[in-house]
């Protein structure tokens, strides 16, 4: 638990931030939400029921594998369109009726939406393909845009880190599917590209609080955006990916450091050692030896600047 | 910095970004692929003799030894006929100088992936396919490659460079002349074989859209669609012209097995 963590429960012992206030300042922040006190009234899910809300969807999950393997081969297409949509509307509702006044709640709330996201996904890609007979970049589209709106919804009324996860593969998604569709000769760097600046994009607003939870989002954007870069670094354009990796790395530990957030700085640090090997590849050629030291000289670098960090202040825990 | 000033510049970056990325990606992504007309739409009488092709029968197991699929393009109607689909039909093929095709053939092994060089030869009759035998021929069965095929008589090359998406001629004496092609192409486009025609007046040229495409060498190239494969890089072909033995293997040489 962060300093702030523990002040703001402390706010709201002594009544100066309201259950809602509190309630809004913890999913801003992706804080779990307080274990009830001994004695006090559970009026969420347990634990235990969580569990078993886990083990449920997890039987799901598999029942989905083996009906895949083993049964929808001999399914007619609208079968398989119904068997996927019973599913997507079992995890929809499931999900709906988790309460959400616990963090246990919260997460199997968010698991269960976030299952009906890829239901939604698989369900619509097996209308347009099946029953449409779409091109391969069409179907990507309907299930990417039709993932993008239960995930967007499902965010909206819980805003999870799980939800925010799937919120922005459903936008990537969505925007590299509608790239094909518009132009199916579009270079695979194009795509990188894309999914870079959703990723920075993301990044600067979950930052900003239009994300919400915020660290979380400023990870998996970061994250998105080193992806990106990787993807944009293919012939002819490696050197711009690269160049674009470099920068983005830079950014998010610069981003880390000042904001003092710890997953920003394993996410940069993991960029280094990525685009690192590759750019001194790149610059020294075939050379063992020159590659071996540059990494050296990098990790010399990064591990001054860490000790330099933590001497200048305390680094606030994810 | 205000919470308020810090969204707004925080929404303005992002939407920034964002809107700078997609100009990008528009401009120099979403170059269109360089069109030519089909050679029903600019037909020439001047073409003659038959064009072969083959491609994967099962464009997803490209990469491996899986069946492949044996068309015939007659000039000048340039319709494509399907004449053969068979596991043993090899990448490399070449006619022969009385108009029977000559293909690998991996009929007589049996092991997954052949080597380079462990492959027997076939011929196949170019109108129906049916027949479908097995030959051997006693030299350097280069002549199956189409390496050959890329030096006209008089010892001008066609080639296409690497990526390229321009299609050069180079005179013996060193000069170069590029025949068609587009500057402004998708950065994932390009021509991958080029060969002249046994008389020498056209290039036939495959891209990575799978089009077969032929030209003329002089005067005006206007540059026509023979067939679309859909073949990104799987695309082998030859050109028979009846009458002219050029690139072709003499069938006496031959021997049925």
């Amino acid at each position: 638990m962060s300093d702030l963590e523990r002040k703001v429960r402390e706010w709201g012992a002594a009544g100066l931030l309201s259950e809602d206030q509190l309630a809004s300042i913890r999913t801003h922040e992706g804080w779990d939400a307080p274990e009830p006190s001994d004695g006090g009234e559970v009026t969420g899910v347990s634990a235990g029921v969580e569990a078993v809300g886990y083990l449920g969807g997890a039987m799901a999950v598999a029942a989905a594998f083996f009906f895949m393997s083993g049964i929808i081969p001999d399914l007619t297409e609208a079968g398989q369109v119904g068997l996927a949509g019973l599913l997507t509307v079992v995890f929809i509702a499931a999900g709906a009726f988790v309460r959400k006044s616990s963090a246990p709640g919260r997460r199997l709330k968010s698991v269960l939406w976030a299952a009906s996201a890829v239901g939604t996904a698989t369900t619509a890609g097996l209308l347009a393909a099946g029953l449409f007979d779409a091109e391969a970049a069409a179907v990507a589209l309907s299930a990417s845009v039709s993932a993008l709106a239960v995930a967007g919804i499902t965010w909206m009324l819980n805003k999870s880190a799980l939800g925010n996860v799937i919120l922005l593969f459903a936008i990537i998604g969505s925007a590299t599917s509608l790239m094909a569709v518009l132009n199916d000769n579009t270079h695979s760097s194009f795509y990188g590209l894309a999914v870079w600046a959703i990723g920075v994009a993301w990044t600067i607003l979950s930052w900003a609080g239009y994300t919400p939870p915020t660290r979380p989002g400023m990870v998996v954007g970061s994250a998105a955006a080193l992806v990106g870069a990787q993807m944009t670094a293919t012939e002819p354009f490696r050197p711009h990916g690269l160049t674009l990796g470099v920068i983005t790395v830079t950014l998010i530990l610069v981003s880390g450091a000042r904001l003092g957030r710890i997953g920003l700085l394993i996410t940069g640090a993991i960029g280094v050692v990525v685009f690192s090997v590759q750019v001194a590849q790149e610059i020294f050629g075939g050379s063992e030896l020159a590659v071996a030291v540059a990494l050296v000289v990098v990790a010399a670098l990064l591990v001054i600047g860490a000790v330099a960090a933590s001497r200048r202040r305390k680094v606030e825990v994810l | 910095m205000t919470k308020a000033n810090r969204s707004t510049t925080a929404a303005l970056v992002a939407g920034g970004i964002v809107i700078v990325a997609i100009a990008v990606i528009v401009i120099f992504g979403f170059v269109p692929t360089p069109e030519y007309p089909p050679l029903a739409e600019e037909p020439d009488p001047e073409l003659s003799g038959l064009i072969a092709y083959s491609i994967p029968e099962d464009s997803d197991h490209a990469d491996e030894f899986g069946s492949r699929c044996v068309y015939v393009v007659e000039f000048p109607e340039g319709q494509a006929d399907k004449i053969t689909c068979r596991d043993e039909i090899g990448w490399s093929m070449a006619w022969t100088d009385d108009g029977w095709l000559i293909v690998e053939s991996f009929g007589q092994f049996n092991e997954f992936e052949p080597g380079f060089h462990d492959f027997g030869l076939a011929l196949i009759e170019p109108v129906e396919g049916g027949a479908f035998e097995t030959v051997s021929y006693a030299n350097d069965p280069n002549f199956l490659f189409s390496d050959h095929r890329q030096t006209r008589k008089d010892g001008t090359r066609v080639r296409v460079e690497e990526g390229g998406t321009t299609v050069v001629l180079s005179s013996p004496d060193g000069s170069t002349r590029d025949l068609f092609g587009s500057d402004s192409a998708p950065s994932n486009y390009h021509f991958n074989e080029a060969q002249w025609s046994p008389d020498g007046e056209y290039v036939l040229v495959v891209d990575t859209k799978g089009r077969i495409i032929v030209a003329s060498a002089s005067g005006d190239p206007l540059p026509r669609v023979i067939a679309e494969t859909g073949q990104e890089y799987e695309v082998t072909m030859a050109w028979y012209q009846p009458g002219n033995a050029t690139y072709t293997v003499a069938r006496e040489d031959l021997n049925s097995q």
